[in-house]
């Protein structure tokens, strides 16, 4: 169990992130990156023992284009969550009747950012104390907000904080949109103002007891997201990644060189 | 941090071929938290009324915008 009010951030955006890994990857390798929509995934059942084609077919609709491609591969490796929200957009065909797509569902969430002033009032603090108060969490379910986070830019690295205006930006996290009457409730009145607000699919919606979808749908497709269901969050992708990346390597019989370095925080 | 072990499994070529593995591999406790709520786990292990209310769930609902009655134990 762990809160806080600041989530792990790369400046520039998260997103550099794979960017870079696919960039170092296609410098080091002679891998092709295709850009496209996956439609669907399934396995090849080959009637001819002699034939030399892939087991799985990948179908996916490349940007700009029309066209859906076939493409018979080894082995798939699926790393985007699969799930009812996108049950229409991605089908996976496998002999694994364990997995039921529809079971799996999201939580969607809203991530709003504003300027403004806290309503201090609210909570009876001083001025000084006031002017400390950088998150507010709240305890009550039946609310229409979960928290209130000021946000700084990633590269302040002064622990002081900076006098707070009107400008101060807060991240507010809600289930569902928020209306002025809610702001209202947070901020003085007349002082805040909407940036942005943005709906996302943020991490699974956890039930119990939990259902867990499978890593390997059959012998050559594999599922690194299915780890999500156990929880989210970017240390568990990048475990998963690597126990996919172990389990091919073993399958394939390659033997995997450590490259990587040990290093303590 | 409770995840620390795998990365030693992993170094020493060890694999997991479903998420239920994973979690018993890490402790004994992790699979069977993936099938109570969170409050009963909490409750289950001592923990007062007050204590689950305010601060267990203050943490299931920031982080997953999820209750500790709706949520399972793992990721709470």
């Amino acid at each position: 169990m762990a809160a806080g009010s600041t989530l792990w951030h790369v400046k520039g955006g998260n997103y550099l992130v794979p960017k870079q890994l696919l960039e170092r990857l296609l410098k080091q390798s002679d891998v092709q990156f295709v850009q496209g929509h996956v439609k669907s995934v399934e396995e090849v059942h080959r009637v001819d023992a002699d034939d030399q084609g892939g087991n799985v077919r990948l179908s996916y609709q490349p940007t700009n284009s029309e066209l859906v491609h076939s493409v018979d591969y080894d082995f798939i490796i699926l790393a985007f969550p699969l799930h009812r929200d996108n049950i229409n957009d991605v089908v996976v065909q496998s002999k694994d009747q364990l997995f039921n797509q529809y079971n799996y569902r999201m939580q969607s969430t809203f991530a709003n950012f504003l300027s403004g002033q806290l309503n201090c009032r609210n909570y009876n603090l001083t001025n000084d104390e006031c002017e400390r108060l950088t998150a507010i969490f709240y305890t009550n379910p039946s609310l229409g907000y979960r928290c209130v986070a000021q946000q700084k830019p990633v590269d302040q690295i002064d622990k002081k904080l900076s006098k707070k205006t009107e400008q101060t930006i807060y991240k507010i996290f809600s289930p569902d949109q928020l209306s002025s009457t809610d702001y209202a409730q947070i901020f003085n009145d007349g002082t805040f103002q909407l940036t942005q607000s943005l709906p996302w699919l943020a991490y699974p919606q956890y039930e119990h007891p939990q259902k867990l979808p499978p890593i390997q749908f059959n012998e050559n497709i594999y599922y690194v997201n299915a780890m999500e269901w156990s929880a989210s969050c970017m240390e568990i992708e990048a475990i998963s990644a690597r126990n996919v990346a172990m389990l091919l390597t073993k399958r394939l019989g390659v033997q995997l060189k450590h490259t990587d370095k040990h290093v303590e925080f | 941090m409770l995840l620390l072990s795998i990365y030693d499994y992993q170094d020493n070529g060890r694999t997991f071929d479903t998420v239920e593995e994973f979690l018993k591999m890490l402790d004994n406790d992790f699979y069977s938290a993936t099938q109570k709520s969170f409050r009963k786990y909490l409750f289950e292990k001592g923990f007062n009324k007050r204590f689950i209310n305010e601060l267990g769930q203050m943490a299931t609902l920031v982080n997953y915008d999820q209750s500790v009655d709706s949520i399972n134990a793992f990721p709470g």
